[in-house]
């Protein structure tokens, strides 16, 4: 049985630049930053935020082809539901302007939810971003989401 | 299957410029490529240090063919309906290339088309990974491509180049190659 292989993807780093973003956001409302998840918590303890699955789809911004990834923003609150609302306001604005501060990402939709965290059948208010980014490009050379095989950032002169 | 269709996909392909350089050693006007290469050994790394890095640009290369003729109506007669005779011509063609606009950078491809724009160049366009057949070369105006346009959205230009006379294309995959040249030479290989 051979090794995985360990680098990261585009995936990955997108990723990790989402959780920066969403640390900035819950920071801004005046909730700590350890309530920031990679990945959806084995164990929620509200107000927390995650970033869960992606879907990747087929895109054709600005007339040429390639692969888009739609990550899932997760923030879910707790408290009244007054209070939530209020919250989830201040969360919503911060998020914004944090996310988009990422670059190269576009908001597709900003809204509210209801998850369920505990998977006990009672779910929580939630707010969740979809945002999207192209991560795979067409073009004469074959590109892939995986960097270290991507024959762009191998070349000499590409992106200087 | 026996009757199914040939298929060819582009997976990596090459795209290439370079100015026309008429103080290179040898030069002759008869040349398709730099350094009198032809379709079958020109290669992206003959149009210099900058090219190799266009590729990753272009998002669509295209040699496109235009039909010319003349055609001489004669009108009807008494004993038989109007007519048209057709003269053909040579077709004309022109290298339209789509990419992504790159004027962050200073050796890219849309600073070299800015640079270079009404000069003469060569252009490679291969079809087959790593500058294998299927390939053409040849010559075309070179004009400048678009500068801007939307913010935070990925940006494409796109170009079309006259090119000038008939270009030299080779045919097939390699060990199996037809060139047919400008000047209607054609070779099978083997």
């Amino acid at each position: 049985m051979t090794a995985p292989i360990d680098s990261p993807t585009k995936l990955d780093q997108l990723r990790a630049e989402l959780r920066g973003a969403l640390v900035k956001t819950m920071e801004a409302v005046g909730w700590p930053a350890e309530r920031v998840h990679l990945f959806p918590p084995r164990q929620t303890v509200t107000p927390t935020a995650w970033v869960d699955v992606p879907t990747l789809a087929q895109t054709n911004m600005g007339g040429a082809p390639g692969i888009a990834a739609t990550f899932p923003v997760c923030i879910a609150v707790d408290g009244l539901a007054a209070d939530q609302v209020a919250k989830l306001d201040q969360v919503m604005a911060r998020g914004v302007d944090n996310l988009l501060g990422v670059g190269d990402l576009t908001l597709l939709t900003a809204g509210p939810d209801w998850i369920d965290l505990t998977g006990m059948g009672a779910p929580t208010r939630a707010l969740v971003f979809q945002v999207q980014r192209v991560v795979l490009l067409r073009t004469l050379c074959t590109g892939t989401i995986t960097p270290s095989n991507d024959p762009a950032e191998g070349s000499p002169t590409h992106g200087e | 299957m026996a009757n199914d269709p040939a298929i060819f996909q582009i997976t990596d392909g090459a795209c290439a410029l370079a100015v026309v350089n008429k103080a290179a050693s040898g030069y002759a006007d008869s040349w398709v490529a730099p350094t009198g290469k032809t379709a079958l050994t020109a290669v992206t790394a003959d149009y210099g240090t900058d090219a190799p890095a266009f590729r990753f640009q272009v998002t669509s290369a295209k040699l496109t063919a235009s039909k010319q003729s003349n055609r001489t109506d004669r009108p009807a007669t008494f004993c038989s309906p109007a007519s048209s005779t057709v003269s053909p011509s040579s077709s004309t063609y022109t290298l339209d290339v789509g990419y992504f606009l790159d004027e962050h950078m200073r050796a890219g491809l849309a600073s070299f088309l800015y640079a270079n724009d009404t000069l003469e160049g060569y252009f490679l366009l291969g079809l087959g990974d790593a500058d294998t057949p299927p390939k053409a070369v040849g010559r075309v105006l070179i004009t400048a491509g678009d500068f801007g346009g939307d913010p935070q959205t990925n940006r494409t230009g796109s170009i079309s180049l006259d090119v000038r006379g008939k270009p030299d294309i080779v045919f097939g995959r390699t060990g199996s190659t037809r060139l047919v040249t400008g000047t209607g030479t054609i070779t099978n290989a083997p």
